[in-house]
């Protein structure tokens, strides 16, 4: 790989991964410019319409537009998916960074660390977010990120330990560079790609994450939309109000689609060796 | 050889202990391979220590130790009597540009994602970084234009060349050169033998030249030993060595050797 080829249409998961990204994107941008109706406002004569003219995709208990939720909702989805993704690859990559290499009994205790992390129980987390009461975006992005980064930690750390005894960083040691400048200089850039594959699969998997607790009625709170929390304002008759149920679904499945397929699409790029 | 009794030497290893754990699978006890067995020799300003012998026989573990890149089992070496293996890791970093290696896979020694410009300019102080990456270009046999490549774009000469200008960008006193040409056709070899020559002049530069080929050692060395499975047979100064061996082994690598 001599430049980042990001953009290779001939990689068909890469092309239809930014295909489907790129659709549910121009939704979210271009939405509000297609509906008037803010996404919060009530009006209860209205409660659980299908589809029409004047609410292209129904409305949802209270009346509230759900096209309007859906774009509102979608944007506040990617953005604490983006977000605590951000902050995740962010630690993962410091820590699996320094952990590989420092080595010896530093890279130890932080692995098992990540060990302890990986094993604690998904309910905890509910639970975690529960107790904090997490009305706040920023507080579920906090969360999201401090039980994600593990899993990017551990590849940064196998990506050094790789890297570390090749020739041009022992070469870089013996020059007399310091452990900062060989890691920031020498060592990330040429573990640029796994690290953007992992970041891109993440997202996915938050978006996952988060669309569930939402589901459950624990990630954004009502009157803030996201993909998840309409699923569930449709969960009472999924079939006989499908308009809540099937866009929203759609829209998550989409979108998780998408980025696994780019990220699929990159790691070929990058190690076409790595992919089957 | 007078002059080397009264100088102090620049590098002293002194039973040189060097082993790598052995994958034994099942084993309790963790078994260890020596690789470098009580190996001593000594180094003087300005001249051109070498070391023979076959493939395997731990010649680059003798660079590895002495760059701390490997643990010493036993021994100490003292560079301008500082023993590297008590030194504390801040006090190495301080010395290490004046110990430069050229490691035996220099194809590898650049950083891939690097420009050959930005290199140079990764151990060049700002204000003279012009003046004399155009000397150290010039010194190696390099053009200008190779600034702007990356290490992908050279030729295994070029990059050969670009590891040595990079080596000296720092000013070093000892050069550990492990294996310089071994892997080039003859032509490029001998350019590189011809580049060691005069840098080794112009910049006052004590070489310790490893190789498994008495053919390239015989161009450069002023003393040589002989090594074989972690241990030294012999050293002595070249002419002798070639005149006068002391060992079958030796003898068996010099009838091997065509003459330069
Ligand atoms: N990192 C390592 N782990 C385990 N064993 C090693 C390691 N490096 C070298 N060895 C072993 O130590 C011995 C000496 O290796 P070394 O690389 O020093 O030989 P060499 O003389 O440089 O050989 P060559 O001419 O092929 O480069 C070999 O038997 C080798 O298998
Ligand atoms: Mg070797």
């Amino acid at each position: 790989m001599k430049i980042l080829p990001l953009i290779a249409l001939k990689n068909r998961s890469l092309s239809s991964g930014y295909a489907a990204i790129g659709f549910v994107f121009l939704f979210l941008l271009l939405g509000p410019l297609l509906t008037p109706i803010n996404h919060t406002s009530q009006n209860l004569s209205v409660s659980l319409q299908a589809p029409s003219a004047s609410h292209w995709v129904g409305t949802d208990y209270y009346g509230r537009d759900v096209f309007a939720r859906l774009v509102y909702g979608g944007r506040i989805t990617w953005l604490v998916a983006i977000a605590a993704t951000l902050i995740a690859v962010c630690i993962g990559t410091i820590i699996g960074l320094f952990s590989a290499y420092r080595g010896g009994w530093i890279d130890l205790v932080v692995m098992r660390l990540v060990d302890v992390m990986l094993a604690f129980p998904k309910l905890f987390v509910v639970l975690l977010i529960v107790g904090l009461g997490a009305s706040s975006i920023n507080l579920l992005i906090w969360v999201l990120a401090l039980f994600s980064w593990m899993e990017i930690a551990r590849i940064i750390r196998s990506e050094v330990m790789s890297q570390k005894n090749r020739t041009y960083i022992k070469s870089a040691r013996a020059l007399g560079f310091g452990t900062p400048r060989i890691l920031l200089k020498h060592v990330l850039p040429n573990i640029l790609g796994p690290i953007i594959v992992s970041s891109v699969l993440l997202i996915s998997t938050i978006i996952l994450v988060e669309s569930g607790l939402s589901f459950l009625g624990l990630g954004i709170q009502a009157p803030n939309a996201s993909w998840g929390s309409i699923l569930n304002d449709g969960k009472i008759d999924p079939l006989g109000t499908w308009w809540l149920s099937v866009p929203a679904g759609l829209l998550i499945l989409t979108t998780v689609t998408g980025f696994n397929l780019i990220g699929d699409g990159l790691q070929k790029l990058f190690d076409p060796k790595k992919s089957l | 050889m007078n002059s080397t009794l009264q100088k102090q030497p620049i590098l002293e290893v002194n039973s040189l202990q060097v082993e790598y754990p052995v994958n034994n699978s099942g084993g309790f006890r963790r078994k260890n391979k020596p690789a470098v067995i009580d190996v001593s020799f000594k180094i003087f300003p300005g001249e051109c220590f070498a070391i023979v012998g076959e493939s395997g026989c731990g010649k680059s573990s003798i660079i590895e130790a002495i760059l701390g890149f490997v643990q010493a089992k036993r021994g100490s070496i003292l560079f301008e009597k500082q023993d590297l293996l008590k030194l504390s890791p801040w006090s190495f970093r301080k010395l290490r540009p004046l110990i430069q290696p050229v490691f035996q896979d220099y194809n590898q020694a650049l950083n891939p994602r690097m420009r050959i410009g930005d290199i140079f300019k990764e151990t060049l102080p700002v204000h003279l970084r012009d003046s004399q990456t155009d000397q150290l270009l010039a010194s190696a046999g390099l053009s200008r234009e190779i600034l702007n490549y990356f290490p992908h774009q050279l030729s295994g000469g070029q990059k050969q060349r670009v590891v040595l200008a990079r080596a000296l960008s720092v000013n070093p006193t000892l050069l550990l050169l492990d294996e310089p040409v071994t892997s080039q056709d003859l032509s490029v070899a001998v350019q590189i033998v011809e580049l060691l020559i005069s840098l080794r002049k112009t910049n006052n530069l004590t070489f310790l030249l490893v190789s498994h080929n008495l053919s390239i050692v015989q161009l450069l060395a002023d003393r040589v030993a002989v090594m074989k499975n972690g241990q030294f047979l012999e050293q002595q100064p070249l002419a002798q060595l070639l005149s006068d061996p002391r060992h079958n082994y030796t003898k068996t690598i010099i009838n091997q050797t065509v003459a330069p």
